[in-house]
Order: C-alpha cells, then sequence, then structure tokens
C-alpha cells in the first residue's frame, strides 16, 4: 500500500467541497437559475418574501443534503467495517427499505396526524428491525454472498410490503408515493421536518462513531477483536442501532436514496487508506458532497416534476457497483 | 382466453340482431363505466334507465352527484361488470381502456363516449352527446342553459386580481385548461402563463411565490387521506405566504375532476373570492392617497396591509 495523503488534509479538503456545494444549492434554483438575480427583483419589492423564501424553502433543502448525504456516507462506511463487507450499504442490505416501510405504514395508516414526529420514529424502527433481520441471517459468519443475498431479500420484501401498504392506503396518489419512497427526494421539504431528524440522526451519528476502535480491530477478525477487549455484542448493537437511527430517520423525510453509502467509502479509500475508522470522518463529509452535487443535478430539467434524487444517485451508484463486483470477483482467491 | 374469445363470437352472434331491430327506441337499460359519463347521466338519463355506474361515480370523494347514484350497483369497467345487465347502451369515455371499447363495438352494443373537455363549448357538447344517445335531446338542452346561466351568474370583468390554482403534487392549472379558462372567466388573471397540452405546469413551491399571486385557490381532493402529495400544500413557506400576502379559496377536486356543468361550482367560488378581493380593494383605496394599483409593483396593495 502506498502513503495515503495527510488524513486532516482530506478531512479539510471534503469539508471544503461539501460547504461550497451547500452554498450553491442555497444558491442555485430550477433549471440552474441563479438566487442574486432572482432575488434582487424580488426584494426590491419585499424583503420579507425573499427571506421567506431562503429560510423555509432553499435553506431546509440544502440542509437535509447535508445531513443525508452524511447520514449514508457514515453508515454506509461503518456497515462496511462491521461486516467486514465492501458490498455493505443500507440501501442495498435493506436498512433504507426497511426504514421507507416503517415511515410508509405510520404516514398512511394516519398515525401521523398527531405529530409528524410519528414519521421519524416508524422509520427508526423499520431500519433498525431489517438490519436486525439480516444480522440474525449472516450476522456470526457474514461472507459476500450470505450478506448480500439476505439484503437484497429484505429489500425485496420490504419495498413489496411498501407498495402493498400505499396500493391499500387511502391515498389517491398511491402510485406516485411509491415513486417517492423507493427515489427519494429533497424537494420542497421544510425546517420543520430538519429539526425532527436532527435529534435521531445526531444520536445515530455519534453511536455509529463510538465503534471506530473496534471497527479497526475487527477488521483482523472478530477473535482478535474479543482478545483485545471488544464486547462484539455491544458494538454490534451500536452500530446496528446508529445506523438504523441516523438511516430511519433520513429516509422519512426524503424516500430511499440509494448507492451513496456504497460508492463513498470505496472513492475514499484510495485517500485515507483502508483502516475502518479513518474511513469514517471522510465518508461523512463525502456523502454529504455528494448527495448535494446530485441534488444539484435534478433541478436542472425546467419543466415537469424534478427528476427524483434517487434517479441520479443510481446513474451514479449502480454502474460503480457492477465495477466493484468485477473487481471483487478478480482478487477472489 | 380461448374460451373466452369463443364467448364473446357467440354473445355478438346474441345481440346484434337484437340492436339492428330497434334503434329508434331510447335505451332503457343504460350502463355507465366512467366516471365523466356517470355524472352526465345522472343529470340526463330518464328515471330508472340507468342499470349500473362506474364505481367513483358513487364516491362523493370524485363524484358530484354521488348521493344520486346510491341506489344504482357500481361495475368495475370491465365487460364481464356490463355484461349482466345486459345493457341496450353503454357510456364511457374516449380514454377508457381500448380493449374493453373494443369488445363492447365487436359484441355489438352500442357505445357512446364522452370527450375530455377543455373549455365551456366542450362542456355542451359533451351534453348534447349524451343526450342524443339517450334520446333526451330536449333535456339536455335544459341542462345546458342551466349551466350557461350559472356561469354567466360567475362572470368578472376587468383587470381583476392575479391568481394561481394550485393542487396537490404542485401542479398548477395553465390557461388553456378549464380551470384555467374558469380563472380568466371569474375575472382573474393567471399568474401561469405558460401552455401546453396537459393544462398543468409544476412550479415549485418557492416559484408560487415569486409569482406574487394575491388569490391562492387551491385544489382540494379527499383531504383526510394522507399523501405526500397533499403535505405540499401545507410547506410552512405556502402557509406563511397565503396568511401574509395572499387570499385563499379552496375548490373541490369533484366539481372539476371531470369537466362537466358542475365546474360552475368552481366558477361561483371564484367570483365571490373576486368580489370579496375587489370590494377589500375599494375599501383600502378609499383611505389611501397613493396612486391606485398599479398591479405587481406596488408595495402596499400586496404586503402584509391586506389581511
Amino acid at each position: 500500500m502506498k502513503r495515503h495523503i495527510d488524513a486532516w488534509a482530506v478531512n479539510l479538503s471534503l469539508a471544503a467541497l461539501a460547504a461550497l456545494l451547500f452554498a450553491a444549492s442555497i444558491y442555485v434554483g430550477r433549471g440552474g437559475e441563479l438566487l442574486a438575480d432572482k432575488f434582487e427583483t424580488i426584494s426590491a419589492v419585499d424583503r420579507d418574501i425573499a427571506w421567506l423564501i431562503l429560510t423555509e424553502v432553499r435553506l431546509p433543502r440544502a440542509l437535509l443534503g447535508l445531513l443525508v448525504g452524511a447520514t449514508l456516507g457514515l453508515t454506509g462506511a461503518g456497515l462496511q467495517g462491521l461486516l467486514r463487507n465492501p458490498l455493505a450499504e443500507p440501501g442495498l442490505i435493506g436498512a433504507s427499505g426497511g426504514a421507507a416501510l416503517g415511515a410508509v405504514l405510520v404516514f398512511y395508516s394516519g398515525l401521523a396526524a398527531g405529530t409528524a414526529m410519528f414519521v421519524p420514529i416508524g422509520g427508526v424502527i423499520g431500519a433498525v428491525a431489517a438490519l436486525a433481520v439480516l444480522y440474525l441471517l449472516a450476522g456470526r459468519n457474514p461472507s459476500i454472498v450470505t450478506i448480500i443475498l439476505a439484503g437484497v431479500a429484505i429489500s425485496a420484501f420490504t419495498g413489496a410490503l411498501t407498495s402493498l401498504a400505499l396500493n391499500l392506503s387511502p391515498s389517491p396518489y398511491a402510485a406516485l408515493e411509491i415513486v417517492f419512497w423507493m427515489l427519494g427526494s429533497l424537494t420542497d421539504r421544510s425546517m420543520t421536518q430538519v429539526w425532527f431528524v436532527l435529534p435521531f440522526m445526531g444520536v445515530g451519528w455519534l453511536l455509529v462513531a463510538s465503534t471506530w476502535r473496534a471497527l479497526d480491530a475487527l477488521s483482523l477478525g472478530e477473535d482478535t477483536a474479543a482478545t483485545l477487549g471488544f464486547s462484539m455484542r455491544s458494538v454490534t448493537a451500536r452500530a446496528i442501532l446508529g445506523t438504523g437511527l441516523a438511516v430511519g430517520a433520513a429516509v422519512s423525510v426524503t424516500g430511499v436514496v440509494g448507492f451513496v453509502g456504497l460508492v463513498v467509502p470505496h472513492l475514499m479509500r484510495p485517500l485515507v487508506g483502508q483502516r475502518p475508522a479513518s474511513l469514517l470522518l471522510p465518508s461523512a463529509l463525502g456523502g454529504a458532497a455528494l448527495v448535494l452535487a446530485a441534488d444539484l443535478f435534478v433541478r436542472i430539467p425546467v419543466n415537469g416534476p424534478e427528476l427524483k434524487l434517487g434517479v441520479v444517485t443510481s446513474l451514479i451508484g449502480a454502474p460503480f457497483f457492477l465495477w466493484l463486483i468485477l473487481r471483487t470477483r478478480r482478487e477472489a482467491p | 382466453m380461448r374460451g373466452f374469445a369463443v364467448c364473446v363470437v357467440l354473445l355478438s352472434g346474441l345481440v346484434l340482431p337484437a340492436h339492428a331491430e330497434a334503434p329508434q327506441r331510447p335505451p332503457e337499460r343504460i350502463v355507465s363505466i366512467n366516471l365523466c359519463s356517470d355524472i352526465l347521466a345522472a343529470d340526463l338519463a330518464a328515471p330508472g334507465t340507468l342499470k349500473s355506474v362506474f364505481r367513483l361515480g358513487r364516491d362523493p370523494g370524485d363524484s358530484p352527484v354521488a348521493h344520486r347514484l346510491q341506489h344504482i350497483p357500481p361495475n368495475d369497467g370491465r365487460l364481464e361488470d356490463i355484461l349482466p345487465f345486459a345493457p341496450d347502451l353503454v357510456l364511457a369515455h374516449e380514454w377508457s381502456s381500448p380493449f374493453t371499447l373494443d369488445l363492447i363495438r365487436r359484441i355489438g352494443i352500442p357505445l357512446a363516449t364522452v370527450k375530455d373537455a377543455r373549455s365551456f363549448a366542450d362542456i355542451r357538447e359533451n351534453i348534447r352527446t349524451v343526450a342524443a344517445a339517450l334520446g333526451r335531446e330536449k333535456r339536455g338542452e335544459t341542462v345546458i342553459a342551466e349551466f350557461d346561466a350559472a356561469m354567466e351568474d360567475a362572470r368578472r370583468e376587468g383587470e381583476g386580481p392575479t391568481a394561481i390554482l394550485y393542487q396537490d403534487l404542485g401542479s398548477a392549472a395553465t390557461p388553456n385548461s378549464i380551470l384555467g379558462r374558469i380563472l380568466a372567466h371569474t375575472g382573474f388573471r393567471n399568474v401561469v402563463t405558460a401552455e401546453n397540452e396537459v393544462g398543468l405546469v409544476y412550479p415549485g413551491i418557492e416559484d408560487v411565490i415569486v409569482l406574487r399571486p394575491e388569490l391562492l385557490a387551491l385544489g382540494v381532493y379527499r383531504p383526510d387521506a394522507p399523501s405526500q402529495a397533499r403535505a405540499l400544500l401545507e410547506h410552512p413557506a405556502l402557509r406563511l405566504y397565503r396568511e401574509r400576502y395572499a387570499s385563499e379559496v379552496h375548490l373541490p377536486a369533484r366539481d372539476w375532476t371531470c369537466s362537466t356543468r358542475f365546474v360552475a361550482g368552481i366558477a361561483a367560488r371564484l367570483a365571490a373570492a373576486h368580489d370579496a378581493m375587489t370590494d377589500e380593494r375599494r375599501e383600502q383605496h378609499s383611505h389611501l392617497t397613493l396612486p391606485p394599483w398599479e398591479g405587481q409593483t406596488v408595495e402596499d396593495g400586496l404586503g402584509r396591509g391586506r389581511r
């Protein structure tokens, strides 16, 4: 392995990139129209309206892009470390699908009428349940094949149940809403939703980050990690619960945004090396940058509804995934 | 499948002669397989002749005549649902499943289709089409006269307030859609100027606010059913804009999902909103020394003062 660039330099430049894209996300509107041009005309008439758009439409969208991207990047890196598997990712192994199912059940059953806070809670429960099932199916002996097969099965099953729940719900827009939950979107979210997801994500991030030393030890094998004094039970529980909290909250407001958690850690490895611990922060920053960039991309078409975010991330992610499978096969003994 | 085809051929042999023999007599066993034709038939059919309606025709969320159709058995628009009623006329929409329409024609059941009405003339034409198929031309002309009178009552002239008609999913009505025409008819200036075949454009919440409509006419469809599409209308930015800067009127979707004579109800609501807004404006005028309303650039006219 060649020497890697200083980790701090990488982190700082990724943070700068994410900050730049965050600013761009606020600044660039539909069809690439710039904020300044638009606001000059509005704020001449009424400053309050310009302020309203800035704080209630543009800011929450950019913030959610940042938060959701960071969540997906961080949990992707965490899961790849925990399962010692380069193909692990919240979307691929069913956590996002489970979260979508949980959120859909709460949202369309009318439970959310009491408080919208229940929707992220439903998402969290769904994600944790999906991960727990995966771990029961494949956890002790995580070969690539078992994990991916179990994940695909869970994803397909939760996806089908989500569609079923929507079809049975009284929603008149079931077909369109299935698309939303499966492909994700950041369009016209509000600050309320940012406040709802923030605590879940915060706790989730901390739980996943708290496993960083254990993830390094785990790369030497479970037994070695145990001799080094890490309790596998506690590490697994923290990683799964943390992922469930963060991903569940993210999916409950944006739907399933696929492939980010898969692609980002792989992009970061050449920069910071293979150690799972050193991957966590760069993956979070890189994920945020990727989702913000993808969200800029979906705004380009002017006519008709916007593209879904998951369309763009999957366009990037799926070919990458294929390339990864080819490489894994080549490297396999 | 083969069995079904054979069955169809046999049926066509059975039904055809009956149909050929009596074209003059008005139909007595009418089946409607589409919401829009349900609504028209409810107005036009002679009592007791409507044997079955499409299930949505009986659903108060979609149908303005639901209460009048509760005693009529529903169908799901499939051929198998239609045949047991042995209809002598089927009413459908030009967009009904082409396979079903084709089967109905091959069996030889008389068929009348209504079209997607995009103008007031289209609405009258649909009434005439169905009335003619039912042999109730006179009743048709009465309904048209009522519709025309109701629309005339709702007509408002002049350069009125600006408005947008915004609905679930974030779609807004274009000037060439039926809703766009009603906006113009009731004296509003639609802030959406683009036109297209579908009659809808999709401005984001931000774009709606930037267009600064003085009236937000919200299309309301099944408000109790939770959906992301509907949650959009509750976005805080849009709510704040409605509260501070614009008047608001709710238009129930069942009156316009199908463009029928019931759009006159939408026109009446918009006309009432128009009157309320112009009264308010006049009042404000009387104690304003500033030059009168110059549309969008006069700050006092649009801003917080107007509540």
